[in-house]
């Protein structure tokens, strides 16, 4: 059985202007052990999808359908009360802003004493004793417990997150964009430590970034999403070397690498599409150089490329042919249209 | 910088000290020293017609204090700045007016940069009101011509926008139409495309390498990214503590970086490649403080190369290759 396993997620806002669908039918499992990438632009779903895990939604977010199966328990019919120990204790998370949401006026090794007893019940001294366990994991000196956050670098605050978020043990560890504040030497750190103890605690992970590059150093799996829903999903290396999604090759042609030969970036043409009023048919045909007449008409299905590789493209039988063409800056014609 | 380009910057030697305030009872009872933040120390460099140079390095190496010195937000503490062949560095007035007319900045943020109550025609417009440029129809006609070459095409379709009806790309494209509409010889873009979605940032990279090359303009290009500055820079300047440890033509810095801190600057980049495995050399400790800096060489506590000297005498430069020079005693 998987360790998680989400069918046909719909999360919805209401707004004035309408409803937002920021997550639109999406489906995947993570065994355990396993790190699950999922990349896309901004307003692409990518943490509301997190946060329906998780049950963080705003008052004004809905799902309207879909079953977040977490061990082989349904998530989404949960009481509030029930949901309270699911988070933390099986599920944590390390969010984008985490560098700001320790307590400043707490210091730092009380709050995650706090952490702990709110779901274990043990003694203050045998809590301290873990976190002063965590903090060695993380790198983070033991006298350091008594300092208020801001005595704390901006990389040390990061990682008494990530100490707090593997306080509890989880199974799953959702880290949306955990290091993209940071520097890159202590981007690497991080990214090494996070991975080093998931490996260790054998928990799963679902790594949240617009960095493809992050992702492919860390995930053995990755689902690109695009206005709401994946385009492509499986290997993260099956992905980044023979994409079968437009899309996908769109981004990898704007990525820009440290390595190997220099190559000219080519920008996608035109802007993400609008999730109150998202386009027929295939999300992406407006943007996409390849779009026929089907892809503005139908919604395209997930089509299987191999045993763990698919792609939601009317055309994925002709990617090998697609694939040359998007290498090509004349494709996507770069240079008049502003985006 | 190449010898057949011509240099619109030189900077030599440049200082930016800010005080360390303190308490007034500690001013009062304590007679120590002053202390400073030495924020950038003594960094020279030039950027040449047509030239994009990128400065690269950790949050607070000083890079974003250096480009605000150089349009002159700050006032430099020490050291020589020659636009176009005069010392600009301690320009006041008029002479500083007509200055800042050819020395533009892009910011990182085009959703805070741009004021929110302006249409795109009132944002490009107020520099050529600033500086008199009366003819109503004449600003009309550069403010079209700025927007045409920013890649806001047609235009008459953006002038009367306001900066929420645009996308990040749109707002940094007006954010550039602005910076150029004076005609600037020296332009700043400090981070521009790091709030830019992935897809869309390769086409304000490309423009503005384009239009640095079109137009003849010395561009300083900051960031963290280097696989970003890779793409657009000529050469590449490597900062570390206030000061520039290594220089030179940006793939010679990125496929044989020398300084060791460059070299582990370049090490902890992520690869879009699974297949790539990075070596495992990790970096001690943090950036320390710009308030008491080490003792000879400032990477020292932190170098896993360093020598007995290194903790005493700061390094010297040493040229390392065509136009490269490197600020480390290994290369001595």
């Amino acid at each position: 059985m998987a360790l998680l396993d989400v069918q046909n997620l719909r999360t919805f806002f209401r707004i004035q202007a309408g409803i937002v669908r920021a997550v639109d039918g999406i489906s995947f499992s993570l065994e355990a052990g396993e790190n699950l990438g999922l990349v896309g632009e901004s307003g692409c779903g990518k943490t509301t999808t997190a946060k329906s895990i998780l049950r963080l939604l705003p008052s004004n977010g809905f799902i309207p359908e879909g079953r977040i199966f977490f061990k082989g328990v349904d998530l989404i019919p949960l009481s509030k009360e029930s949901m309270r120990k699911v988070r933390w204790r099986d599920i944590s998370m390390i969010s984008q802003s985490a560098m700001n949401a320790l307590d400043p006026v707490y210091k730092v090794g009380d709050q995650i004493v706090e952490a702990i007893r709110t779901h274990e019940t043990i003694s203050r001294s045998k809590a301290l004793t873990r976190v002063e366990e965590l903090f060695s994991l993380v790198g983070i000196e033991h006298r350091r417990m008594f300092d208020y956050p801001h005595q704390f670098s901006g990389g040390m605050r990061q990682r008494a997150i990530i100490a707090m978020s593997l306080a509890l043990n989880p199974s799953l560890i959702l880290a949306d964009e955990p290091t993209t504040a940071l520097d890159v030497i202590v981007q690497d750190q991080i990214l090494r430590r996070i991975c080093e103890l998931q490996q260790k605690f054998n928990a799963s992970m679902i790594l949240i970034t617009h960095d493809i590059s992050v992702v492919a150093e860390t995930c053995h799996r990755a689902a690109v999403m695009y206005a709401g829903k994946i385009t492509e999903m499986g290997k993260i290396s099956a992905i980044l070397k023979v994409p079968y999604h437009p899309y996908t090759m769109g981004l990898k042609n704007a990525f820009p690498s440290i390595l190997g030969e220099k190559f000219d970036l080519i920008s996608i043409p035109g802007f993400p599409a609008s999730l109150t009023d998202p386009p027929q048919g295939c999300r992406f045909h407006p943007r996409c150089p390849f779009s026929v007449d089907i892809c503005r008409k139908n919604e395209p299905p997930f089509i299987q490329i191999d045993p763990d590789h698919f792609a939601a493209c009317h055309r994925a039988k002709e990617a090998d042919e697609l694939r040359k063409y998007a290498a090509m800056k004349e494709t996507w014609g770069n240079g008049d249209k502003a985006s | 910088m190449d010898s057949q380009r011509e240099a619109i910057l030189e900077v030599r030697n440049l200082k930016k000290y800010f005080p360390l305030t303190k308490g007034i009872f500690a001013s009062l009872f304590q007679r120590d020293e002053a202390k400073y933040v030495r924020a950038v120390d003594g960094v020279s460099f030039e950027i040449g017609e047509g030239e994009t140079v990128g400065l690269a390095g950790e949050s607070g190496c000083g890079k974003t204090t250096t480009a605000k010195i150089l349009v002159r937000l700050y006032d430099p503490t020490e050291g020589e700045i020659r636009f176009q062949g005069e010392n600009i560095a301690h320009f006041q007035g008029s002479l500083l007016k007509g200055f800042r007319r050819s020395a533009q900045m892009i910011f990182q943020d085009p959703y805070e940069s741009l004021n929110p109550r302006y249409t795109v025609r009132m944002t490009i417009e107020e520099p050529l009101i600033i500086h008199q440029i009366h003819d109503a129809q004449e600003r009309e006609k550069q403010v079209y011509e700025a927007l045409h070459i920013a890649g806001l095409r047609p235009p008459m379709d953006y002038m009367e926008r306001y900066p929420h009806e645009m996308s990040g790309g749109q707002r940094q494209r007006v954010a550039i139409a602005r910076a150029l509409v004076l005609k600037p010889r020296f332009v700043v873009a400090d981070e521009p495309v790091s709030m830019l979605d992935v897809s869309i940032r390769a086409g304000v990279l490309n423009l503005l390498r384009q239009l640095t090359i079109d137009m003849g303009l010395a561009s300083l290009y900051i960031s963290h990214d280097l696989s970003l500055i890779r793409y657009i820079c000529d050469r590449t300047a490597i900062m570390y503590l206030g000061r520039i440890v290594e220089i030179g033509p940006t793939e010679g810095i990125i496929r044989e970086p020398k300084h060791p801190y460059t070299q582990i600057l370049i090490e902890s980049v992520p690869v879009p490649d699974t297949d790539h495995r990075r070596s495992a050399t990790q970096i001690a400790g943090e950036i320390p403080s710009p308030i008491d800096l080490p003792s000879g060489c400032r990477f020292h506590p932190r170098c896993p190369k360093v020598v007995s000297f290194c903790r005493k005498d700061p390094p010297s430069i040493s040229q390392v290759g065509h136009n490269h020079f490197v600020e480390c005693h290994l290369f001595r």
